[in-house]
């Protein structure tokens, strides 16, 4: 020690802290802190650390505040999405790696759910790592849930023939590592059953692709 | 990406739909997009029930992409192309280099061209088509387009079916050559002349090593092939690049069958060997089949046999 500053015990070093908040100092004091509280909550992860199941509980194809007939397929997405409870949809239980949403819509067996494309458009982008499995459902192997169009005809309105208007499942996969999969679902009378952008991590299997609604063919 | 499973069976079943049963595309917006994706074990173009059930337009349609893999698919009944690659501005896209690979699928009846590889691609709503059958490149094959195999021989003997071919391609390079039967040929193209087919029935693969010209051969025997059907070829470049299928080849029974009956290998101590030799079809004559020693081999195989009457099969 080459100098004379006296060794204070710890006890005496926080006495000697407290003494330096003066009454006059802490507003400040306070707003930092909460200046660094809703930082601290904007920095944190967009996602939970635990994955969650997204149970949807109705064939209807709606997206209502206050959960309308129950869990949609559309507001499944949004969840899953938003990592966010959505609209009747409860990121409730917890799934083993990513987001999964499952279907048990009563009573089990094969449902259909026909996309609003009038009123509601296209299913929202899935955009987020995220399992949609069919086989949930239940029912007869071989009888996945059933995503279709309206039935009315809709225009293709796109001046890019090769851009598709109407779209039944839309994933956005990604250069990262999201990892998105659509398993035993029956995809049909859409322009296009599902539209990938960005593949990577995306896989598709076990499903049944049928749209064809425009060429009328068999 | 991946659009299937690696379990046979537990792909998708893509039919029914009104353009294309599956689309990879470029965009500008992500030049990496659709590198290294792979299409398995699907049905493309065909119901539950193995039923015709086309796509309007292409089955499997690959626009810019690179490293993509079809693989062990079923692709038939579509309203264009079983698989059309397009690569109309590879350069700009980004995507030259490594091709795509499209083997060991099941390729048939569909209303375009088995594989179309293309330097266009018509995006007409009533269109959607590629360039086509066209010829081989003269050597050397450089353009991105893999030349396809030329099958010289299919013919059945008590062996099995063994083909013969060749493939004029690129120097000093190891090609996997893929060998498939359909029961009969796609109506003739123009230019060439000679129909090309598809692939329904995948037969074997065999590697074909191009000499300094850039000629390779090979001999592949493979199951009998039934009367009546025809064998196509498929050439894949090493750095991924699958050709259009080859011109049809009929399938001819060799006109003389020999069946062992027992060992046909003999020794300098003699020995004996039984076998049967027929005609492959009645002859319409006196027919006379000679049957001589076996020149560089000491076995003497059997004495010339007598001539038979005319419409005897048995020599």
């Amino acid at each position: 020690m080459g100098h004379d500053e006296p060794t204070i015990p710890t006890t005496d070093r926080s006495r000697t802290a407290r003494a330096r908040l003066s009454w006059q100092r802490l507003p400040f004091i306070w707003a930092l802190a909460v200046l660094v509280a809703v930082m601290g909550l904007a920095l944190l992860p967009a996602r939970d650390a635990l994955a969650e199941r997204i149970t949807v509980t109705t064939d209807v194809d709606e997206n209502l505040d206050g959960g309308g007939a129950g869990c949609s397929l559309r507001e499944a997405i949004v969840a899953a999405n938003t990592v966010s409870d959505y609209n009747g949809c409860i990121r409730d239980v917890p799934a083993s790696a990513i987001d999964e949403i499952v279907f048990q819509i009563p009573p089990s067996g094969q449902k259909m759910i026909v996309v609003d494309q009038t009123n509601l458009g296209n299913l929202p982008q899935i955009s987020v790592s995220l399992t949609i499995n069919g086989r949930s459902q239940g029912g007869a192997i071989g009888d996945p849930p059933l995503i279709a169009a309206v039935s009315s005809e809709l225009p293709i309105t796109s001046s890019d023939p090769g851009f598709p208007s109407t779209i039944g499942l839309d994933i956005l996969g990604s250069t990262g590592t999201e990892v998105i999969t659509v398993i035993a679902l029956a995809i049909g009378q859409f322009d296009v059953g599902v539209y990938i952008s960005d593949g990577d991590g995306v896989f598709v299997y076990g499903n049944y692709v049928r749209a064809g609604r425009h060429d009328g063919r068999p | 990406m991946t659009v299937g499973h690696d379990t046979p069976g537990a792909g998708n079943i893509i039919s029914g739909n009104g353009r294309h049963g599956v689309y990879l595309a470029y965009t500008i917006f992500d030049p990496i997009i659709f590198s290294e994706s792979l299409v398995i074990h699907n049905v493309i173009g065909v119901n539950v029930n193995g039923e015709p059930l086309r796509n309007g337009r292409v089955g499997v349609l690959l626009e810019e992409t690179n490293e993509t893999v079809i693989f062990e698919n079923f692709i038939a009944h579509n309203g264009r192309a079983g698989v059309l690659v397009a690569r109309e501005d590879s350069s700009a896209c980004g995507c030259l280099g490594p091709g795509d690979l499209i083997i060991t699928n099941s390729i048939y009846n569909n209303q375009g061209p088995g594989i179309d590889m293309s330097f266009t691609l018509d995006k007409d709503p009533a269109d959607w088509t590629g360039d086509g059958i066209t010829p081989n490149d003269t050597l050397p094959d450089d353009d991105q387009i893999q030349n396809h195999p030329i099958i010289d021989t299919a013919a059945t003997s008590v062996v099995g079916t063994v083909i013969t071919g060749r493939l004029e391609s690129e120097e000093n390079l190891i090609y996997r050559v893929e060998l498939f039967s359909i029961p009969s040929c796609d109506p003739p193209a123009n230019p060439p002349p000679v129909g090309h087919g598809e692939g329904r029935t995948f037969l074997g693969g065999i590697d074909v090593t191009t000499n300094p010209a850039g000629l390779g051969t090979f001999t592949m025997t493979v199951p009998t092939v039934p009367d009546g059907h025809v064998v196509t070829a498929t050439a894949s470049h090493p750095a991924q690049e699958t050709s259009k299928f080859s011109a049809c080849k009929a399938v001819t029974t060799a006109a003389v069958l020999v069946t062992p009956v027992s060992g046909l290998t003999t020794t300098e101590a003699g020995g004996t060997a039984q076998f049967t030799v027929a005609l492959s079809t009645l002859p319409s004559a006196n027919h006379a089949s000679k049957i001589g020693r076996w020149r560089g081999s000491a076995s003497l195989c059997a004495k010339s046999p007598p001539t038979r009457p005319a419409r005897n099969m048995n020599a």
